[in-house]
C-alpha cells in the first residue's frame, strides 16, 4: 500500500516533469525514432548540416522569445533577415570589411528600438507596429537590391561561416554564444526580471518601479539584433545579397517559442526550451526529407505539431 | 414541512486531489432570511457556494442538495440559473468595454425586428439604477466606473435577474460606508419579498447589522449555525478562528518624531472632466505615526496618494516635501528610490504577478538590493525573501511556489513583503486588509504597528471604519476631493468620521 502510494507519487512527478518539459522529451523521442527510420539520419554529415541550418532559425527564435516574454510579438523577423542579407553583402562589396558586421548590427538595434518605441510610447499594438515595420524593411531591401549584383564569394564572411572553431562549425558557435548571453540576460539581470514582470502584469511592474517603457524598447532592439545575427550568417552561407530570402522566418520563430512552452500572453518562456523547440522542428523536417516525404505534407505535419504542443502544455 | 428550508445542503464532501475542501458540510437556509456565512479564507465557503451554483459536476462531490424540499442535481451554472440561484462573485464579472445597460441586459436584450431595442434597454436599465438610487448614466462604459460603483451595478443586475436564492460573496469589500448602509437597506427590503440571501463577508459588524442567522466554517467543516441575536462578536470570532481573540487591534506605544512627508496645496485634475478630483489638499505625516485617510468612495484618497508618488495617470500640482526637501516623483520608480512604498488597493490587478513565484513577487521592487557586481544574486535573493516569509508568517513550504497558490491573506502578505523589502521610510497602504481573513488581518495590524514603532511613517487609506479607528494615531477625512477634517486619537469615532466624510461637519 505504502509502496503503491510512493509509486503513484513518483509517476505523478514524472508526468509533471514530462509535461512541463514536453519539448525536451519529444525531442529525445523524435531523435531516437529518426535513428531507426532512416540510416542516413545518424551520420556526422547529416547531423552537422541540420545543426548549421537550424542555428540560424534558433537565433531568430531566441530574439522572438525576448519579445514574446514582454507580451509582445515581432512580425518583421523575415524582413530584418532580408534587409540584413542585402546590406551585409553590399557593405562588404563596398570594402567595409568586418566593420560591415558592426554597422548592420547597430542598424538592427536602431530598427528594433523604433519598433519598441512605437509599442512603448505611441501605444501601438505590437502586431500592427511590427507589421508596418515589415513592409518598410522589405521596401527598403528591394530598393537597395534591385538591379544590383551582390556576390561576395571569396570574402571573409562566406569563408568564416563555412569554417569551424575547435571542431564546432562557426554558425553553431554563434548560436551557442547567443544562447549563453540570452540565458544570462533573462535570468541574472534586472532587465530580464523586468520583462518577465512586464509580460506578467504591466501595471504591477510599473508600480514596483520597473522601467516598463525603456525595457520594452530594449527588448525589441535586442530581438532585432538577434534577427540581424541570423541574417549575417545567412548572407555568409549564400555568399551573396538577395531580397528573396527571409520569407516566413517570423512564423518559424514563433512556432519554436510556442513549442518551447512560452505563452503568447507573455510573462513566461525559457531560452533552453526555445532552442530545443527550434531543433525539434529542424530534425522533424530533416527526417521527413530523408524519408522522401514531399514538402507540402511536411507543412501539414508542422501545423499539427504546433497545435499538439500547445494542447499538451495546457493540460499541465 | 417540506418547505421549511429554501436550500438544504446535506453532507457535502468535495475533494481537490488529496485536499478536502468541504468535509461533509450541511447547510440550511430558510426562505426570506439573510444568512451570513463566515470563516477565514480557505475555510471552504467558496467551495460550498460553488457546489450550490453548479461550478462542479454533481458527480464530483458527495452529498445532496434540496431546494424547497425537492432533491435536485446542479451540474452547471445554467442548472443553477434554472433553479433561480444567483451569485454575485467577489471577482466582478462585468465586461469593461460594454455600457452599464448592455451589461445588465447581457444575453437578455430587448429586441425589435431588426436588432437590439436600445431605447427600451437603456430606459429599463436607467429604471433599475434609479430603484437602486445609483446616480449613473447607463450608457457609461463599465471601465470608467470605480470598483465600488461596478459592484453596485453587479448587485443591481443580480437583483434584476431575480431568483429565489441570492448569494453575495463579499459584496461590501470595495464599498464605502454610505454605500454599504445603502446595500444593507436594499437587502433588508429584498428579504421581505421572500428571497433567501446568503451573505459571505469578513466584516463582522455587517453580520450583526444584517443577518438573521450566521453559519461559521473552518478548515472545510461547518462549525455551527447561530441565531445572530444570541451570539456576540467575541463568540463569533472564536468560532471562526478556533481560539479566543483578545483584541483585534494591537496596542503599541510609538514615539512620534519629525515630519517626514508633507503635502501642501496639492490638486489633481480629473482624468475625464474639467474639474479637480483632488482640490488643494494639505497633509503632514510624522515618523513613528500611523495616519489614516478616511472618506467615501470617490473622495479622492487614492488619487491623491497615487498622484504624489507619480503612479496616477494625471499629474498633480502642489508641493511635496520629504524630510524637509521638496521632491517631485514622475514615476513610482523615483518614489521607491526616495523610500516611499505604496501597497495598492487591488492586489490581483496591481499588486501581484500571479503567474510568478512568491520569490519573484517579493523581490520585484527591490532588485537593487540583490544585485552584486551588476548581476542578480539568487542566493542573496533567497535569504532576503525567506527572511520576510518567516517574519510575516507567509504560509508556504517553498518560496518557489506560485503566488496564486496562496490564500487571499497570504497573498496580501506577499504584497506587503514586496514593499518591506524596499525598506521604505514611508509606507502607504491602500485598503490593506480587503478580502483578508481575521487571523491574517491581525497579523497585518501587528506588522503595521511594529513598522511605526521602528520610526517609519505609515499612511493607511481604508474604508473600514473600525479598522481605521483601531489602528490610526490620527485621521484625515476627505470629502469631494478636499481634506475636510483632521481627527486626533481621542476624537476618533465612527460618527465623527462619518460626519466629516459626508460633509455634515
Amino acid at each position: 500500500m505504502e509502496n503503491m502510494k510512493k509509486e503513484k507519487k513518483g509517476l505523478k512527478k514524472f508526468t509533471d516533469f514530462a509535461l512541463s518539459n514536453f519539448v525536451i522529451v519529444a525531442f529525445v523521442i523524435l531523435f531516437i525514432s529518426s535513428y531507426f527510420l532512416s540510416p542516413a539520419f545518424f551520420t556526422k554529415n547529416n547531423l552537422l548540416s541540420v545543426l548549421i541550418q537550424n542555428s540560424i532559425y534558433a537565433i531568430c527564435a531566441m530574439g522572438m522569445l525576448i519579445i514574446i516574454i514582454t507580451g509582445g510579438i515581432d512580425l518583421s523577423t523575415g524582413a530584418y533577415v532580408c534587409i540584413v542579407v542585402c546590406l551585409t553583402a553590399g557593405l562588404i562589396q563596398d570594402g567595409h570589411g568586418v566593420a560591415s558586421i558592426f554597422i548592420v548590427l547597430v542598424m538592427a538595434l536602431g530598427i528594433g528600438a523604433v519598433s519598441g518605441s512605437m509599442v512603448a510610447f505611441l501605444n501601438i499594438a505590437p502586431f500592427i507596429a511590427t507589421l508596418a515595420m515589415t513592409t518598410i524593411l522589405k521596401g527598403a531591401a528591394y530598393m537597395y537590391q534591385t538591379g544590383q549584383n551582390r556576390r561576395i564569394d571569396g570574402t571573409f564572411l562566406p569563408k568564416w561561416v563555412k569554417t569551424s572553431t575547435l571542431g564546432v562549425p562557426n554558425p553553431v558557435l554563434v548560436m551557442i554564444v547567443v544562447y549563453l548571453v540570452v540565458l544570462f540576460v533573462l535570468n541574472r539581470t534586472r532587465f530580464g526580471r523586468g520583462i518577465y514582470a512586464i509580460g506578467g502584469n504591466k501595471e504591477t511592474a510599473y508600480l514596483a518601479g520597473i522601467k516598463v517603457k525603456s525595457y520594452l524598447v530594449l527588448s525589441y532592439a535586442l530581438g532585432g539584433m538577434c534577427f540581424a545575427i541570423s541574417g549575417i550568417l545567412l548572407c555568409g552561407r549564400l555568399g551573396m545579397g538577395t531580397a528573396t530570402v527571409g520569407e516566413g522566418y517570423e512564423m518559424d520563430a514563433i512556432a519554436s517559442v510556442v513549442i518551447g512552452g512560452a505563452s503568447m500572453n507573455g510573462g513566461t518562456g525559457s531560452v533552453t526550451k526555445t532552442i530545443v523547440g527550434a531543433m525539434f522542428m529542424g530534425v522533424l523536417y530533416n527526417i521527413m526529407n530523408l524519408m522522401g516525404i514531399a514538402s507540402y505534407p511536411q507543412m501539414i505535419v508542422k501545423g499539427v505539431v504546433i497545435v499538439l504542443a500547445v494542447l499538451l502544455y495546457k493540460t499541465k | 414541512m417540506s418547505n421549511e428550508y429554501a436550500v438544504e445542503m446535506r453532507d457535502i464532501t468535495k475533494k481537490f486531489g488529496g485536499l478536502i475542501a468541504a468535509d461533509s458540510v450541511s447547510f440550511k437556509v430558510k426562505p426570506g432570511e439573510i444568512h451570513a456565512l463566515c470563516g477565514e479564507n480557505g475555510a471552504g465557503k467558496s467551495t460550498l457556494m460553488n457546489v450550490l451554483t453548479g461550478k462542479f459536476l454533481a458527480s464530483s462531490y458527495s452529498g445532496e442538495i434540496l431546494l424547497n424540499g425537492n432533491k435536485v442535481k446542479i451540474n452547471s451554472p445554467k442548472d443553477a440559473k434554472k433553479e433561480k440561484i444567483t451569485i454575485v462573485h467577489q471577482e466582478l464579472e462585468l465586461i469593461p468595454d460594454l455600457s452599464i445597460a448592455e451589461n445588465i441586459f447581457l444575453g437578455n436584450q430587448p429586441t425589435t425586428a431588426t436588432g437590439v431595442n436600445w431605447k427600451k434597454m437603456n430606459a429599463e436599465a436607467q429604471d433599475i439604477l434609479e430603484k437602486f438610487s445609483l446616480n449613473l448614466n447607463v450608457k457609461t462604459k463599465i471601465k470608467y466606473l470605480t470598483v465600488g460603483q461596478q459592484q453596485l451595478v453587479e448587485i443591481a443586475k443580480a437583483i434584476y435577474l431575480g431568483g429565489n436564492v441570492l448569494i453575495l460573496d463579499e459584496p461590501s469589500a470595495p464599498l464605502t460606508g454610505r454605500e454599504i448602509d445603502f446595500l444593507l437597506a436594499t437587502l433588508e427590503k429584498l428579504k421581505k419579498t421572500g428571497i433567501s440571501i446568503i451573505y459571505i463577508t469578513h466584516r463582522l459588524e455587517e453580520v450583526f447589522k444584517l443577518s438573521d442567522r450566521v453559519s461559521v466554517m473552518r478548515d472545510g467543516k461547518m462549525i455551527d449555525t447561530f441565531s445572530t441575536k444570541e451570539i456576540n462578536v467575541e463568540e463569533l470570532v472564536a468560532a471562526m478562528i478556533g481560539r479566543k481573540m483578545e483584541n483585534m487591534y494591537p496596542d503599541m506605544d510609538t514615539e512620534v518624531g519629525d515630519v517626514t512627508l508633507e503635502i501642501s496645496n496639492y490638486s489633481v485634475p480629473h482624468p475625464l472632466y474639467d474639474t479637480n478630483i483632488v482640490e488643494d489638499a494639505s497633509m503632514k505625516f510624522r515618523a513613528g505615526e500611523v495616519v489614516g485617510i478616511s472618506g467615501l468612495l470617490g473622495a479622492g484618497r487614492t488619487e491623491l496618494m497615487s498622484a504624489v508618488i507619480g503612479a496616477y495617470k494625471m499629474k498633480g500640482n502642489g508641493t511635496v516635501k520629504l524630510n524637509g526637501k521638496e521632491v517631485k516623483f514622475n514615476s513610482p520608480a523615483a518614489a521607491i528610490k526616495a523610500g516611499i512604498g505604496y501597497v495598492t488597493e487591488d492586489r490581483k490587478m496591481t499588486g501581484l504577478i500571479l503567474n510568478q513565484s512568491i520569490r519573484f513577487n517579493v523581490s520585484m521592487a527591490s532588485l537593487s538590493r540583490i544585485i552584486e557586481h551588476g548581476v542578480l544574486s539568487p542566493s542573496k535573493e533567497k535569504v532576503i525573501v525567506n527572511e520576510l516569509k518567516d517574519g510575516l508568517h507567509i504560509k508556504t513550504e517553498n518560496i518557489e511556489n506560485p503566488v496564486s497558490s496562496l490564500s487571499g491573506g497570504n497573498q496580501q502578505k506577499v504584497v506587503l513583503a514586496k514593499w518591506l523589502a524596499t525598506k521604505p521610510g514611508v509606507l502607504i497602504l491602500d485598503e490593506p486588509t480587503r478580502g483578508v481573513d481575521v487571523g491574517a488581518r491581525f497579523e497585518i495590524y501587528m506588522i503595521i504597528k511594529e513598522l511605526a514603532a521602528q520610526g517609519n511613517t505609515i499612511i493607511i487609506i481604508s474604508s473600514d471604519l473600525p479598522e481605521i479607528i483601531g489602528i490610526s494615531n490620527r485621521v484625515y477625512v476627505m470629502y469631494e476631493g478636499k481634506v475636510h477634517g483632521e481627527l486626533l486619537k481621542d476624537e476618533l469615532g465612527e460618527d465623527s468620521i462619518m460626519r466629516y466624510a459626508t460633509g455634515i461637519a
